[in-house]
């Protein structure tokens, strides 16, 4: 994240002031000047450019035209954007309106008018190219650019697609031909040009590289360099993963670099220079396969003509050759790839057939996915991590466009870079006496980068393991007779068509989140109430109805997300599920929690609303209660637009447990649904049960006067109203239809609620109810209810001796009592006290009386 | 001779014969069918003291069951996972979950290992039960042995998911817990409990010495598919003498006054 500071940004104002409204203290300018602070380079954006603007999701910048720019009365510098959506931020079940592929660097003409239009300078990243295209047109080759060049054949309003209208086409046409002669005045006026820097740079590097005197300043310069470089890059790297990932690489440098020789440092700095280098010409060559192949051949050439072959890369590609160039790399590369490949198969054996194979495959198939993953797998494990370090540089020019991309990208990348890392191993023994060669030090590297290596052996889980339950072979019967059909209805999971005798808490529900929608403002809610009371079926089907609505476009679209305070390990995976819900990402729990923050924290131009659902809140419950505080503090910030549904068991939860911050946080916005009388529960089970004739009347009442006494809670009666229904199945043995009546349901209530102590007891043996007589006896006698079994033993000899038994023996008696024991009919001590344990009941006595007497 | 008997005693398990536990065995059995046929998930718990033949009994249903399937209907074919999962050997929910995805044989099991954290583990298995249905996916049952010392995990984390995909429309899950503790609902967290259907299955072993006296001789009896014919007859005439002897009698009213246990019965006889 360092390096990220350290290029800070500073935006002005490009030229003077066009106009400027006094009342309103705005004055409005032509362009905007982006400078970075370390590598002193300036870029200009004017009016009518294509712009990136910072997104919620880092890796997705959004694309927009530069309308207007104003300095508002405070100072700030505001932005209008005419907006351009890409077809990942149009919802799912839109998109098959399209009717056809879209690519990924295809967007549309947005006309939606829910967007804020104006947002902050400071968000816009880049300019770029977006180039208006006929929609039977297909996308032309692109020779540059490729990563920040959109096309634009439809717009989008929110509803359908629309074909441009020639009006804005033509707009847009112009505002592209303005943009042309904008940017070559702008470089006549900015004298520092993107590419040069680098160039200048990276040729420092190599220079001081092979100057062993230099070394020092060599690695200092080096570190400006790259850091200056990626300062360069730094609006993609802003805007991709990376923007994770890259300083993270870093820093494992940096932290590494003081144990490692400056040789070392050197070699990986020189690696990602090169690379860097490559990336800062990357722009100007056709595709990222391409682009690697090159790079492979670079470095494969003889170590003195380096440098040049760095120059002649440069030249070659600035003179734009791509087709020539191609065939030279064509002619090298497979040379060396199998050279690579030779040579990998005395470290691996075995592999040898796929990996040769993927060999010729490679340069002639140019398709990364066809390549084994065998290939791919011990390409990680020697090139492990010089080759990730270096894809997530190269990916900091790509300017991915969704997460597919971008993993096939770094993928493809990644398997290119393989040759890379043996062939330098093969030179290194070659190369090993020049050391005033620039290769030397990146020679070392793939050394280093091996001892660094997590474990190679290690089978890593499939990542893209999809979860599933293997499918049956037959379909599931479906209910014959009616009452199966009643209990299938009966069944907890069966999704009522309503939800009855809760309508005035989902009114209040959705009332409040309606409300908090329409807003554009967050809000907490905290719902308790005992467990089956329906709390979460509310809720969920509050959501339902929301986003019917939203589909009906009477509210404005919201993201739903929903976390299980019981479906987490640990409450700190709240902050992963709820960022793996949002984005997709998947990061550790810390990292999760900073990128939540920031992105409830800052204010997005086109973010939705988020609707939180938290069940089992009182689980989420830490020491520090950070996890509960952080939730509740997201909805109080400004931008956050999260709303925030609590659930949870006890009504004082926020008293009890919760310190006065965070209970503070939470608000007074409460509901607590009361247990269901007895009323509703025949309601519910009625209403289940409608058009299906499978109750007595009476039944039902019976079954939900005797749950509501008790618990109130609703699974408890459907399940007995299910068990009723197999016990009269069961019972009617002839094939009389039946229906359920008080008997079934008096058979049902007994067989859940009764205590089976008694049973258990009455069925023990003889000398096990002679044991509970003695230690009622015992009890008696000292009248204190615990005793030790040594004192039980007395009794017990004497009970038997007046019925006529042979009297146990002390170990037998032992048995006895850890048997009672182990049902937890009595409760005893650690057996290591042998006659001297103790023993307590663990039923009244008057229970075991009862029990005992009707013998 | 030596070696049936041996078999039938050692390892009681595989021992066919039920005893007075007719009705309980009918109801585990129509629980499951309900299950495999119909797709319904479903909770029990089976509860008796130790040796009163609750592992036999589960063992004997899902025997049955798969014979069933096989050789009258051929409806569907048995494709019921079974996870068996025991408390003593999987000491916390970690551990049980990495099992039960081993057993499941999901995607993410490499050979014979799961790797990955825990909370990994337990989003996959949650994601991959959640996208079954009722009606498509194949029925799992999940067999919990020592279900009491499942109640003594952390949060009951593994319960409460068991529980609640057996609640709601998921991939149709059995439940089956078997313990010999009669407190064990008491154990149950307020939330776990509201989600388990109570349904629990007693096992007493509530037969009286007459019964016992006939457990003996069906025990020792040789069957009939004995090869030697003749020698059978003569042995099991020799074991109705021999039950009928006072001594042994004697002997067997003592053993039955202590315990009901018809495991140390076989450990008389062996």
């Amino acid at each position: 994240m360092n390096t990220r500071q350290q290029s800070k940004l500073i935006y002005s104002w490009y030229g003077k002031p066009m106009s400027s409204d006094r009342k309103l203290r705005t004055s409005q300018y032509k362009g905007i000047l982006i400078t970075s602070e370390s590598s002193r380079t300036e870029t200009c954006i004017q009016l009518g450019d294509f712009i990136l603007v910072e997104g919620v999701n880092a890796d997705q910048p959004y694309v927009a035209q530069l309308v207007d720019l104003y300095e508002d009365g405070a100072q700030h510098k505001r932005a209008v954007v005419q907006w351009f959506c890409r077809l990942e931020e149009i919802p799912q079940n839109k998109r098959k309106l399209l009717k056809r592929e879209v690519s990924a660097q295809e967007v549309f003409f947005d006309q939606v008018l829910g967007y804020d239009t104006d947002i902050a300078a400071e968000t816009i990243i880049k300019s770029i190219v977006v180039l208006p295209l006929h929609l039977g047109e297909e996308l032309p080759i692109i020779t540059l650019n490729k990563e920040q060049t959109f096309y634009v054949k439809q717009s989008w309003d929110g509803k359908c697609f629309k074909v441009l209208s020639s009006d804005t086409f033509s707009k847009l046409k112009e505002a592209n031909k303005k943009r042309g002669v904008i940017t070559n005045s702008s470089k006549a006026f900015v004298p520092s040009d993107i590419l040069t820097p680098v160039k200048k740079e990276n040729e420092i590097v190599v220079r001081s590289a092979t100057k062993p005197k230099n070394i020092d300043m060599g690695i200092e310069s080096k570190h400006s360099a790259s850091k200056s470089s990626l300062a360069k890059e730094r609006h993609s790297q802003r805007v991709a993963n990376n923007d994770i990932k890259t300083p993270t690489a870093r820093k494992k440098l940096e932290l590494n670099s003081p144990t490692r020789s400056k040789g070392r440092i050197l070699g990986c700095e020189v690696l990602g220079l090169l690379d860097d280098d490559c990336d800062a010409v990357a722009p100007l060559e056709p595709s990222a396969t391409k682009r690697k192949v090159k790079f492979t051949s670079e470095i494969s050439g003889s170590p003195p003509k380096i440098p040049c072959s760095n120059d002649k890369s440069k030249s070659t590609s600035e003179t734009a050759e791509p087709c020539q160039r191609f065939s030279d790399t064509l002619r090298l590369s497979p040379y060396t790839k199998i050279k690579d490949f030779s040579e990998k198969d005395k470290n691996l054996h075995g592999k040898d057939d796929n990996l040769t194979s993927a060999g010729y495959q490679k340069p002639s198939s140019q398709s990364p996915v066809l390549t084994p993953r065998s290939l791919r797998t011990c390409a990680q494990k020697t090139s492990a991590l010089i080759a990730e370090q270096l894809s997530m540089l190269d990916q900091e020019d790509f300017l991915s466009d969704s997460d597919s991309s971008y993993s096939s990208s770094s993928e493809e990348e990644e398997e290119d870079d393989v040759p890379c890392t043996p062939e330098k191993k093969t030179k290194s023994s070659i190369i090993f006496s020049t050391p005033k060669s620039s290769r030397k030090p990146a020679v070392r590297t793939p050394g280093k980068t091996l001892k660094k290596t997590p474990l190679p052996g290690t089978p890593r889980t499939p990542r893209n393991a999809t979860p599933e339950i293997p499918r049956r072979v037959q379909a599931a019967q479906e209910p014959a007779s009616v009452l199966e059909k009643a209990r299938l209805r009966l069944h907890v999971s069966a999704i009522p068509e309503s939800l009855p005798c809760r309508e005035e808490e989902f009114q209040d529900i959705y009332n409040f989140v309606e409300s908090k929608l329409i807003d554009g403002t967050g809000g907490c809610m905290y719902i308790s109430g005992v467990p089956g009371t329906g709390k979460t079926a509310t809720v969920h089907e509050v959501v339902r109805c929301l986003q019917q609505a939203a589909e009906n476009d009477e509210l404005p679209p919201f993201q739903f997300v929903e976390i299980n305070g019981m479906k987490l390990t640990d409450p700190h995976q709240a902050y992963v599920q709820i960022l793996e819900f949002l984005t997709g990402q998947k990061v550790t729990a810390t990292h999760a929690a900073g990128l939540l923050a920031k992105l409830f924290s800052t204010p997005g131009p086109k973010r939705t609303t988020t609707v939180l659902i938290v069940d089992e809140l009182d689980l989420l419950w830490t020491r520090k209660q950070n996890v509960m505080y952080n939730l509740f503090d997201w909805p109080t910030q400004k931008d956050s637009k999260l709303i925030i549904l609590a659930i949870a068991n006890t009504m004082d939860l926020p008293e009890r447990i919760m310190m006065n911050r965070v209970a503070s946080r939470l608000g007074l916005t409460r509901m607590s649904f009361q247990p269901y009388t007895y009323k509703q529960l025949q309601q519910i089970i009625s209403s289940r049960l409608k058009g299906v004739k499978a109750f007595e009347e009476d039944a039902v009442q019976l079954v939900s006067r005797k749950v509501a006494a008790l618990s109130g809670d609703a699974r408890r009666c459907l399940d007995i109203c299910r068990r009723a229904t197999e016990i009269c199945e069961f019972a009617r043995q002839k094939r009389t239809p039946e229906i359920v009546r008080m008997a079934h349901v008096t058979e049902a209530i007994d067989e859940m609620f009764s205590s089976p102590y008694v049973n258990a007891i009455r069925n023990a043996s003889l000398h096990e109810q002679i044991f509970l007589k003695a230690i009622l006896a015992e009890f008696r006698r000292a009248g204190v209810e615990e005793a030790t079994v040594q004192q039980v033993y007395h009794h017990h000899v004497a009970l038997c001796r007046m019925e006529g038994l042979q009297s146990p023996t002390v170990s037998e008696i032992m048995a006895i009592c850890s048997r009672l024991g182990a049902c937890r009919l009595l409760l005893v001590e650690a057996s290591n006290k042998y006659l001297h344990m103790r023993v307590r009941l663990n039923l009244s006595q008057d229970d075991v009386m009862y029990a005992l007497r009707e013998e | 001779v030596q070696k049936i008997l041996r078999e039938r005693f050692c390892h009681h398990c595989a021992a066919g014969k039920l005893f007075g536990m007719e009705q309980q065995y009918r109801y585990l059995l129509e629980l499951l069918k309900r299950t495999t046929v119909h797709g319904e998930s479903n909770s029990a718990l089976i509860i008796g003291p130790r040796g009163s033949g609750k592992t036999a009994l589960l063992n004997h249903v899902l025997k049955d069951l798969k014979e069933m399937k096989q050789v009258t209907e051929n409806l569907l074919e048995f494709l019921m996972k079974i996870p068996f999962l025991s408390g003593l050997l999987q000491t916390n929910d970690k551990v049980a979950l990495k099992e039960i995805t081993r057993q499941l044989q999901l995607e993410n099991v490499v050979g014979d290992k799961v790797f990955g954290s825990f909370a990994e583990n337990l989003a996959f298995l949650l994601e991959a039960l959640r996208r079954g249905n009722r009606t498509s996916s194949c029925p799992i049952l999940f067999v919990l042995d020592e279900f009491d010392l499942f109640v003594h995990h952390k949060n009951q984390t593994l319960l409460y998911n068991l529980f609640d995909i057996s609640q709601s429309a998921q991939t149709p899950v059995t439940v089956i817990g078997l313990t010999c503790r009669q407190d064990i609902l008491e154990l149950l967290e307020k939330r776990v409990k509201s989600r388990f259907s109570h349904r629990q299955i007693y096992l007493m072993n509530s037969f009286d010495f007459k019964q016992y006296i006939k457990i003996f001789k069906q025990q020792l009896s040789l069957p009939a598919e004995f090869p030697d014919e003749s020698f059978a007859q003569k042995w099991n005439n020799n074991v109705q003498h021999l039950s009928e002897d006072k001594t042994v009698q004697d002997v067997l009213q003592n053993l039955f006054q202590h315990t009901k246990d018809l495991r140390s019965l076989h450990l008389l006889l062996v």
